[in-house]
């Protein structure tokens, strides 16, 4: 099964399984993001493992996507599809034989999304594609992993005409990790949340029923960003990986450089995607009837959160000045111990960094007011002074029963902010 | 031994939010070699000069060129 309209969202737990990964949604803000802060890092080889872990995670969803393909022609369409519908680009396996082959396209998430949002790269950039292909190639002729390689050899962000993959046979030329045990997911809380007229559970339904699934051109153009339905274990394995590596250079303080980056990696993701949903056309039909206060932007803001396949949110306080998260099932935790086992230190960045973005965009960026989303106003959310910070206080990756974020503003507030929201456009 | 304090706040001037985690994370096998532990937070508390060895110095200037995308300014060199 390859439509992804098909498989049915856990609102349970607030995830979306598809063949046993955990699929979620960010944007290519984040994603290009993300891959840049660990290539920064240019001693330590990242390229085996951005590759790896996407061959890991393709591998061993594909092994189960197409178990009832008929033959090698089938196998090949469902995965091409299933790319296509996450958004990642278009592929055409029409060249590649169970010895391995050419793959060549005009259209990778990646490629596309480096470009437009820092310009022309030095080097190929896609690795996720890469890795992508390698476990597909081992899935649709019933291969090891380990017997596969995969390598890019043009990539559009570095101005070429097309992105060129070769994959091969002999032994891999990317990580390949030990196997991940079974995720396991924690009870939700019954706590209530503050009382709101918006209807959280009614966001979140009608989110996941949105039609997000790749156009022509393999891309999901929505809320000013392209967004693709990711691998959960894909971000988990290649930040935990950096990180791992960062620690055997540096020792504790690679946690606190690699944390810095990753929480800001929660603040690009927020702006852009959450800040993108907020300005939206969609979100002025189905949410904006409900809100009367800011609590209510973040409510609903966070009831849309609740369809990203993240776990599950609960905001359990706000004020103009402070927030409490509570998140279950955060996909960071859930990842790290079905990789590592119980962590020694908070490792859920993405909730934390996320967490300080929507209270920044409501309450110090006036988001109400549909402000243009740009750099000069990124810098004024999470650049200036009086602005929110979050800090971890539980993470259920070290054992907690839940994540919890406090998001704090840290220094006098610069102009009072009004609990009602008066705008022209609210 | 030449002051970098200056060329940090260039830096965070100048440059995207996380400019100074981005020059650490990119000098941190010259730190280790140095013996130096260096951090956004204790960069931001300090308020005199911080004067550092030459390797280290030419190794965060480039840095920060790289993640500002502009030459750090003749005066502040």
């Amino acid at each position: 099964m390859v439509d992804v309209s098909q498989i049915a969202y856990d609102f349970q737990h607030d995830r979306l399984v598809w063949g046993g990964e955990a699929m979620i949604m960010h944007c290519h803000h984040y994603n290009c993001f993300l891959q840049r802060s660990i290539q920064d890092a240019e001693y330590i080889d990242s390229a085996p493992f951005l590759v790896g872990a996407a061959a890991e995670v393709a591998y061993g969803q594909l092994r189960q996507v197409l178990a009832d393909a008929a033959n090698v022609g089938a196998r090949k369409n469902a995965v091409e599809k299933l790319y296509r519908t996450c958004g990642f680009g278009l592929i055409d396996l029409s060249a590649v034989t169970e010895r391995g082959g050419e793959v060549r396209t005009r259209s990778t998430h990646y490629s596309t999304g480096w470009r437009e949002k820092f310009g022309r790269s030095a080097g190929p950039v896609a690795f996720f594609s890469t890795g992508f292909l390698a476990g597909a190639l081992a899935a649709i002729y019933g291969l090891e992993l380990g017997s596969v390689q995969a390598k890019q050899v043009q990539c559009r962000s570095t101005g070429a005409e097309e992105d060129v993959f070769v994959l091969g046979r002999g032994a891999s030329n990317f990580t390949t990790f030990e196997p991940r045990g079974k995720p396991e997911l924690l009870p939700i809380g019954q706590q209530a949340e503050p009382e709101t007229p918006v209807n959280r559970e009614g966001i979140t339904q009608a989110v996941v029923g949105m039609p997000l699934a790749g156009n022509a051109q393999g891309m999901i153009p929505a809320f000013g960003v392209y967004l693709t339905r990711m691998y959960a274990d894909y971000y988990n394995r290649i930040s935990f990986a950096f990180e791992r590596e960062l620690i055997g250079v540096s020792g504790r303080t690679g946690i606190e450089v690699a944390s810095g980056l990753f929480i800001e990696a929660g603040h690009v993701c927020a702006f852009n995607t959450m800040g993108g949903i907020m300005t939206s056309a969609e979100w002025d039909g189905l949410v904006l009837p409900m809100l009367k206060t800011r609590q209510d932007w973040l409510y609903g803001i966070v009831a849309c959160v609740n369809a990203l396949g993240w776990g599950t949110w609960k905001v359990l306080d706000v004020t103009d000045s402070t927030a409490t998260f509570r998140v279950y099932n955060d996909y960071e935790s859930v990842g790290y111990r079905s990789m590592y086992g119980t962590a020694d230190h908070g490792i859920s960045y993405l909730a934390t960094g996320a967490a300080a973005g929507l209270m920044n965009l409501i309450y110090v960026g006036d988001i109400h007011n549909k402000p243009a989303l740009t750099p000069a106003f990124y810098d004024r959310l999470f650049k200036a002074p009086g602005v929110f910070r979050a800090k971890m206080n539980r993470c259920m990756a070290m054992g907690d029963p839940y994540t919890e974020i406090r998001v704090v503003r840290d220094a006098p507030a610069l102009r009072a902010a009004d609990s009602t929201v008066t705008s022209d456009s609210a | 031994m030449v002051d970098v304090k200056a060329i940090f706040d260039w830096a965070r001037d100048n440059g995207e939010v996380k400019a100074v985690d981005r020059i650490l994370i990119k000098v941190m096998l010259v730190l280790i070699r140095n013996k130096i532990t260096l951090t956004a937070a204790a960069i931001e508390k300090m308020e005199a000069r911080m004067d550092l060895p030459d390797e280290l110095y030419s190794a965060i200037v480039a840095a920060a060129e790289s993640v500002v995308g502009k030459p750090v300014p003749q005066n502040l060199l």
